[in-house]
């Protein structure tokens, strides 16, 4: 409805239009706005960028960005990347957490330590997605805290290496609805002592525990023909599947067309570059981590805004 | 009733702001909001719909834009130019735009929002606070005390 046809319709009783563009009654201004809808538009902030400006502009907005609204969706993949030192990440990731007062659904940090984990897990009471590859967070910490995590939906436990198989299958005993696993690991060279030895527990836990997963990413993992099997077998609903790297395969009997029947499926030797950067345990001064980052990592969409 | 759009000649509501101005919207335009569908799901239909908390200047740039998201669909260059407008309401008069973000918060269109919440974001994105208090025309109300307290609490986004 434009303006002319508006204007066409004389039988309407209606006053004359101004339009000005400047608004005559209403009081409000940047100050005083609802701080919902403040916090609307400050969740699409980095979480470290808007603490470093956003509440030094005015009282309410500070006021907004301590409020709970802002915090309820928490990445700081690239800041962690940067910073690179576990004990700066974890006083971080908890008062982060801390502001989102109960509300925290996702957060997505990197080098996470037990303490950090811990107070995830105490306020995390709705937390669906979490992704905390190359943290240092071990089994025995998992055990302790795996009964709050049950409403996880989303987990990126990738290069995680104080998490063994156990810790998997904890994880799987209690969130039941988890239908994303990312447990992508380093690229471990023909020197290693490990290397070429099948090892199934990680792909048996995941087997006997994740039923109900969907998107599974087990690049470099170290199963045989009989894990792989396993997933296959239990885990039907499944419609990502990432092996690469797991050189281990043998793909015998009819294994390969199982495979191929998943909707996205990257085998062994299907390289991709988006997966060395994860496994790399550098403090982060790589050049050419954001990149991959924001696309491995954020939810940031910009699809709709752009 | 001309129509500039299609042939399928569709219905138009009728809505009164806060000032007393009457305006006549399709149907489809009005929809976007949800506060809009609610009332009319409550059978305000045939009547005159009450906008009391949206002066007359702001809804008209609401409906520009519902107009122009809903043609933007598909067509970049009509996306460029949306946002472009959004930017330049920012700049030139930062004070209507935030009653634009209070009206589309009040009436509730989700579209609207994300795209107003995340074209200001963008424009905050890598701005000084000083900076950012002197384009959108905000008065600093902090004590030094208060803004090194702020720097305490924060300390950590800054390593």
């Amino acid at each position: 409805m434009s303006e002319e046809e508006d204007e066409e319709s004389p039988e309407k009783k209606k006053k004359k239009r101004r339009l000005c563009n400047t608004s005559s009654s209403a009081s409000s201004s940047w100050e005083g706005l609802n701080p919902e809808i403040l916090s609307l538009i400050f969740v699409r902030i980095s979480a470290d960028e808007l603490c470093r400006s956003v509440p030094f502009v005015c009282r309410s907005w500070r006021e907004a960005v301590a409020g709970p609204y802002c915090w309820a969706d928490v990445d700081v993949v690239s800041w962690c990347r940067r910073c690179g030192n576990s004990d700066v990440i974890n006083t971080a990731v908890r008062k982060l957490v801390r502001r989102s007062r109960g509300t925290l659904r996702s957060l997505s940090a990197y080098k996470l330590g037990d303490p950090a984990f811990s107070f995830v897990a105490n306020f995390g009471k709705c937390l669906k997605i979490l992704k905390i590859p190359v943290s240092n967070v071990t089994d025995k910490m998992v055990a302790k805290h795996a009964g709050s995590l049950s409403t996880i939906t989303d987990l990126d436990i990738s290069n995680c290496s104080e998490i063994t198989y156990k810790g998997i299958e904890t994880l799987g005993q209690h969130c039941k609805s988890l239908f994303l696993l990312k447990r992508n690991m380093p690229f471990l060279d023909s020197e290693s002592a490990h290397h070429g030895k099948a090892v199934e527990d990680e792909a048996m836990a995941v087997a006997n525990t994740m039923p109900r997963l969907v998107h599974l990413e087990l690049a470099y993992g170290r199963f045989s023909d009989r894990g792989l099997d396993a997933i296959l077998t239990k885990c039907k609903d499944l419609q990502h599947l990432d092996i690469q790297g797991c050189t281990n395969l043998n793909f015998d009997g009819d294994l390969e067309l199982r495979c191929e029947r998943i909707n996205v499926f990257t085998g062994p030797y299907d390289y991709d570059d988006d997966h060395v950067s994860i496994s790399e345990d550098s403090g982060g001064a790589g050049s050419d981590e954001e990149g991959t980052d924001s696309e491995i990592y954020s939810d940031s969409s910009s699809d709709e805004s752009d | 009733m001309a129509s500039t759009s299609n042939s399928t000649s569709s219905k138009i509501i009728t809505l009164r702001s806060s000032d007393g101005e009457v305006f006549e919207v399709e149907e489809s335009v009005a929809l976007e909001s949800n506060l809009i569908r609610r009332m009319m799901e409550d059978d305000c239909a045939n009547n005159i719909i009450p906008l009391p908390n949206v002066t007359a200047p702001i809804f008209y740039l609401v409906i520009e834009h519902c107009k122009k998201h809903a043609e933007m669909k598909d067509n970049k260059e009509k996306k460029k130019e949306l946002r472009s407008q959004g930017e330049e309401l920012l700049k030139s008069d930062p004070h209507t735009y935030s009653n634009l973000m209070e009206a589309v918060n009040y009436l509730d269109i989700k579209s609207l929002m994300d795209l107003t919440a995340q074209w200001l974001a963008d424009f905050l994105k890598g701005k000084s606070p000083r900076l950012i208090r002197e384009l959108l025309k905000i008065k600093n109300d902090f004590t030094p005390e208060e803004e090194a307290e702020i720097l305490e609490r924060n300390r950590w986004a800054f390593d």
